[in-house]
């Protein structure tokens, strides 16, 4: 699970670490900050016959 | 399964319209809380043809108070003067802050305080006093708040199964349940298997009960748990207390002066012990068309008390509480420079007109003597002001 940090301060979030404004990273499962926007896995369909 | 404390946190946001919740962003190192809502339930006493006292009891007045201690650092500190007081035009740059407070109208805070998984939010929160005292040289702040309004946990109101997309809450505490809760919210429902669902809020809806979310297959009988998730804290900064060594008071016969004892050591009067109260009588608003609790708050009049132990020097002091002469205190508390410049964080804090209620110089066997003075904040006619509070910080004003 990976998250970014959308506000525009350095964080010190507690089992992550220190998080720059915009960086993104791995995160516990279950994460729920309003200064993070959780990263949603992006879906990958192949089409080819 | 059990939950430690120590995991939980403080969470705050300044609300950009009075009394409306918003998700609270900004975290603070706790020492301890006490907030409670307290429902004033009573027991049923009506007549049931029945011989036991009651059957059920009935809630009263919704309240939300209590308080919450901290030892502040110069930027929390500033959320928690915005409880209180009114902060004016905030000036400087990100290499230094200063945000002047004065006694008015405050702003309104949505605070959150994690209690296990679940996070206790309450609305429309402001505080009605600080306390702050130097306890092992550092400073301790106790905040009482009030506030308007709670969520933190409830029940589902009708059955959910197969896709779906919006939820109820059972009204049995409010009747307005849905009242706390914002977009972008993650709340948590407990499913027939046991397990709970994280659902994350799309809307709130004027229903006062109703709240929606994307599409999710879920089976939940009525009256499953939901909760409001608890966030995971990030703190900007977890050191830079305020402590007494770094502390200077000046006391003079005017403010002016007061401000010139206490711009250096060499001027400034040497405290042993010192402790301010600044409260402004916070009134609840009785609960009208709002089931939640106070329709607001409101700053009553304002008031102040110093308590103060200083060396005894001469007859000036135990001479100004017989006579009740008028001295002015300026309190300046250093704090760490500013990444990116040479300005310090600071908290200033100026009594423009003080004068001791009591001032007592108790004998101890091979002990100095101290006067220990009890003082009480005046309006400075003069001066038209009575407090003024100064906040020097690396955040902008935006925040508060």
């Amino acid at each position: 699970m990976k998250a970014k940090n959308i506000s525009k301060e350095t964080l010190i979030v507690p089992n992550v670490g220190i998080v720059k404004p915009g960086e993104i990273v791995d995160v516990p499962k279950g994460f729920n900050n309003a200064n993070f926007e959780i990263i949603k896995k992006e879906v990958n369909i192949n089409t080819k016959k | 399964m059990t939950y430690l404390g120590s995991n939980s946190y403080l969470g705050l946001k300044v609300e950009a319209v009075e009394n409306t919740p918003v998700i609270p962003n900004a975290f603070c190192p706790l020492i301890s809380e006490s907030i409670k809502t307290n429902i004033n339930y009573t027991a049923d006493r009506r007549m049931k043809g029945i011989d036991f006292k009651s059957d059920d009891l009935l809630p009263g007045n919704k309240m939300h108070e209590g308080d919450i201690v901290v030892y502040p650092d110069a930027d929390n500190l500033g959320h928690f003067l915005n409880m209180l007081m009114e902060k004016g035009s905030t000036t400087g740059s990100a290499t230094g802050y200063t945000h002047p407070f004065t006694f008015g109208t405050a702003k309104s805070y949505t605070i959150e305080i994690q209690k296990g998984p679940y996070a206790q939010r309450f609305y429309g929160v402001k505080a009605k006093q600080i306390q702050g005292i130097f306890e092992d040289q550092k400073l301790k702040l106790t905040i009482s708040v009030k506030a308007v309004g709670q969520f933190s946990g409830g029940q589902l109101k009708a059955a959910l199964s197969g896709s779906v997309t919006e939820l109820k809450l059972s009204s049995a505490f409010t009747s307005s349940p849905n009242k706390g809760l914002v977009v972008g919210d993650t709340i948590c429902l407990q499913l027939d298997s046991g397990s709970y669902q994280d659902i994350v809020l799309t809307s709130v809806n004027a229903d006062l009960e109703t709240v929606g979310f994307e599409a999710l297959s879920i089976t939940a009988a009525a009256n499953n748990l939901i909760y409001l998730k608890a966030q995971t804290p990030s703190y900007t900064s977890l050191g830079g207390i305020l402590t007494q060594g770094n502390t200077l008071v000046g006391v003079a016969a005017t403010s002016a002066l007061a401000d010139t004892a206490a711009a250096s050591k060499a001027t400034a009067t040497s405290m042993y012990d010192f402790s301010f109260t600044l409260n402004n009588n916070l009134f609840d608003a009785p609960s009208t068309g709002n089931n939640q609790g106070p329709v607001k708050l409101i700053e009553q009049v304002k008031e102040a008390q110093l308590s103060i132990s200083r060396i005894f020097e001469d007859v000036s002091q135990h001479v100004s509480w017989l006579n009740s002469i008028k001295q002015a205190l300026t309190m300046i508390i250093t704090g760490n420079t500013i990444s990116g410049g040479t300005t310090k964080e600071s908290l200033t804090i100026k009594f423009h007109k003080v004068k001791p209620m009591t001032n007592d110089e108790p004998l101890e066997v091979d002990s100095i003597i101290f006067d220990r003075q009890e003082m009480e904040a005046l309006y400075d006619s003069s001066d038209a002001e009575s407090i003024e509070i100064s906040l020097v910080n690396k955040t902008a004003g935006t925040s508060y």
